[in-house]
């Protein structure tokens, strides 16, 4: 139970991952214009939906979502993340998306099981 | 003396006894306690760990086990590590297990590294102007009789002393009163009241069948020889003449009443080709004899506040040496007429011409020697009326593109010329520029621009074409001046440049289109060094590339075979939609669409300029040209990918990232 078999890919893919995001992102918000009445409801929807792909990989990873929508109103923004952890296995991802009227940022963390 | 020495010595021992007695009672309790800890300890583990065992069912042990000494503290709890790793930790149990090594494997821990995200702010970028003028202070107009005026806008720079006085000083300077001596803005309905005094007469808003009764009518008067030479010199004579005789030609060119609008396409002066499904027909076309002939078209544009004028410009007449170098002349499309409504000279060959976005009167233009130039079709003269002056901190190569940016209170007039000089100008002051930039690439190598297009809704950031056949972004406030991106992808100079302009759905501004020597057009993004698509359906020079302005993704070029396409990039990427050519063979050199988009004015160098109308059903977007858009791009962006895909993996034998 706690020694697991390396029979299937336990690395964390990041373009597999990437694509995921990037889909979920789309899925939400691809189109629309910043609403901030809506925002809430979107960041969550893409986290979920995120995470629900993620885990229909059935990988045995733990995986820690977090989406950030910024609008566009001539801010500046500026984040950095940095993991100990086992660089073989483990590994993040972030997705940038953007349209005209808002950013949207998507990191993906993946710790092997 | 010495009972004192006895008796400090007798302390001292003293003290060393009891210090020895001391140590000796502490060493004693040390050793009483290790033996009693460790029988207690002893005595304590094994009890336990036989309760512990009962409790858990298994059999006992005699062999003491060996305990740590656990530092004099208490006793009551002593640690059984070997007791614990038999398995469960018993809660109800005083005794604590100390963890154990986790039976999972533990990987090599190490850094990650940083992951940062960057969002740069966005530049506020402010200005001071001190000369803003509200707009109502113009509204002072109550029908002021002695006021002359043209437009009822007014700009406060061009209130000259003799603007104001020509209208009140024509009775002093008149002689020979001629009656109902109306101001030229008056309907010339040629009426010869001859009356004893004059009228001054208010500006008529397009009253002109008011019966002009009251006054008693004198019979007229025949005029001497001399008097008729004076009346006709005079300057009143000349603009009431001047402006009749346009109406008049107006009316007498058309067949129906001048005062209807020019509608229908099947009508009109000279070549009728027509194009197979009518996606492209011509028009008419404008050319005057004296003025277009032999002289090559330099630049259009279309009015926007008049959407039916046309500004042209034409470079200098080989053959004619007398006649001014830089002619520009603004058309009208209105009427069927088919001579010009202005005609502008100046001395230099004017190579860029537009009207005044915010001031429907000027028309500035841009020569070859470098001075940028303003005519005002308020007066009555065909030179300009504002003229930079020649110096080394205006422009001294040809200025080939002109612009004006900004919004109604907050404009200013662009400039740039072949040496990479960028000067901004105010249309109040021409005679040194409020702001002038050098463009240079890194390496301090001027840019030689010859177009240059502003992406929609933007003042600040441009992109201009050059000579090498690069194409650079560039900015004009803010922390970066100058230019900012290369673009690499043309082989010759760049002709034309035009940035998307049609407004919908999704914003497309960061698009741009291309035209070169090198016979391609080529598609770009702002946000790609590199271009989308090349369109190489050409086989000449294409000289003008231009955008529809209502449909997404409709442009069209025009090139040195004389022929003028359309393409849908929704349609089709290969071939354009449309396609037609110029019968007589001449050369296009411009292309505008008209404000409306269904309508292209075309320029050819012989000094005629064509207009072709757009069939309706390529010239009007549905509703998903937006979306379709967005898909054809991104097959673009595919195509172009797997095109390196492949170049590369026959090249090098390892696959790229598809991104």
């Amino acid at each position: 139970m706690d020694d697991f078999q390396t029979g299937e890919e336990t690395a964390f893919v990041v373009d597999e991952v990437s694509n995921i995001v990037k889909e979920s992102v789309e899925n939400t918000i691809g189109g629309n214009a910043y609403q901030h009445n809506k925002v809430n409801q979107w960041t969550s929807n893409i986290v979920e939906q995120a995470l629900n792909s993620l885990t229909k990989l059935s990988k045995p990873f733990k995986y820690i979502v977090t989406a950030v929508i910024m609008q566009k109103n001539g801010a500046g923004l500026h984040t950095a993340s940095s993991c100990y952890w086992d660089n073989s296995t483990d590994g993040s991802c972030t997705v940038r998306w953007e349209n005209k009227t808002m950013y949207c940022i998507v990191s993906v963390f993946g710790l092997a099981i | 003396m010495l009972s004192r020495k006895e008796e400090l010595e007798r302390k001292k021992a003293k003290l060393q006894a009891m210090r020895d007695e001391k140590k000796k009672k502490e060493g004693d309790r040390v050793r009483k306690k290790e033996e009693v800890e460790t029988l207690e300890g002893h005595k304590d583990v094994r009890a336990e760990t036989d309760q512990l065992l009962k409790d858990l069912g298994l059999t006992t042990v005699d062999k003491p086990k060996p305990t740590a000494v656990q530092p004099p503290i208490d006793g009551s709890q002593p640690v059984s590590s070997s007791a614990a790793s038999t398995g469960s930790q018993d809660s109800g149990d005083a005794a604590q297990l100390s963890a154990c090594p986790s039976p999972r494997r533990i990987g090599r821990l190490g850094l990650s590294k940083v992951t940062q995200t960057n969002i740069l702010p966005k530049e506020q970028v402010t200005y001071t102007k001190q000369t803003q003028t509200p707009s109502e202070t113009i509204d002072n107009k109550q029908g002021g009789s002695l006021d002359y005026y043209d437009e009822p806008y007014v700009h406060h720079a061009f209130e000259w002393e003799d603007e104001f006085h020509e209208g009140c000083s024509f009775d002093s300077e008149f002689s020979y009163e001629e009656g109902d001596m109306s101001l030229p803005e008056t309907p010339p309905i040629l009426k010869h009241h001859h009356l004893p005094h004059v009228e001054p007469v208010k500006p008529a808003e397009g009253s002109n069948d008011e019966p002009p009764a009251e006054e008693e009518v004198v019979p007229p008067r025949e005029l001497s020889e001399e008097e008729q030479q004076q009346v006709m010199k005079s300057e009143e004579f000349a603009r009431f003449f001047e402006r009749a005789s346009k109406v008049v030609e107006r009316a007498l060119c058309e067949d129906s009443d001048i005062l209807k609008d020019y509608a229908g396409s099947s009508d009109n002066e000279g070549e009728g080709e027509k194009d197979t499904g009518a996606r492209l027909s011509l028009n008419r076309t404008f050319f005057d004899e004296r003025w277009s002939k032999h002289r090559c078209v330099t630049s259009m544009d279309w009015s926007t506040q008049y959407p039916e004028l046309l500004v042209t410009s034409y470079n200098q007449n080989g053959d004619a040496t007398h006649e001014p170098e830089g002619v520009v002349v603004v058309w009208n499309q209105k009427f069927k007429k088919t001579t010009p409504e202005y005609v502008f000279h100046c001395q230099s060959a004017v190579m860029s011409a537009t009207f005044a976005k915010f001031h429907p009167n000027l028309v500035i233009g841009g020569t070859y020697s470098g001075q940028i130039v303003v005519w005002d079709n308020r007066l009555n003269k065909r030179t300009p009326v504002q003229r930079s002056p020649l110096s080394a901190a205006a422009h001294t190569h040809p200025v080939y593109c002109v612009n004006v940016v900004g919004s109604q209170n907050a404009h200013n007039l662009v400039s740039v010329s072949t040496d990479g000089k960028f000067c901004t100008w105010s249309l109040d002051m021409l005679s040194q520029p409020q702001e002038s930039m050098e463009l240079q690439h890194k390496q301090t190598k001027a840019v030689a621009v010859t177009c240059m297009c502003f992406p929609y809704g933007d003042v600040n950031n441009f992109i201009v074409g050059s000579e090498e056949g690069l194409v650079y972004t560039a900015c004009r406030h803010g922390s970066k001046t100058g230019v900012l991106d290369m673009f690499e992808g043309h082989q010759s100079p760049v002709t034309g440049i035009d940035c998307h302009l049609a407004q919908g759905q999704v914003d497309f501004s960061h698009l741009f289109v291309t035209s070169s020597f090198d016979w391609t057009v080529k598609l770009w993004s702002q946000k790609d060094n590199r271009p989308l698509y090349s369109f190489e359906d050409n086989g000449d020079y294409v000289y003008d590339v231009r955008w529809s302005p209502i449909h997404p993704a409709l442009f069209a070029t025009v090139d040195g075979m004389g022929r003028l396409d359309l393409w849908n990039l929704n349609t089709d990427t290969e071939v354009p939609v449309a396609s037609i050519n110029m019968e007589d063979g001449a050369a296009l050199n411009h292309v505008r669409w008209s404000q409306s988009g269904h309508q292209l004015a075309v320029g050819d160098d012989m000094g005629k300029v064509s207009i072709y109308d757009v069939g309706e059903q390529v010239a009007v977007p549905k509703n998903d040209e937006w979306s379709r858009l967005v898909h054809t791009l991104q097959e673009l962006k595919n195509n172009q990918a797997d095109a390196e895909d492949v170049t590369s993996t026959s090249n090098t034998g390892s696959p790229m990232p598809i991104r």
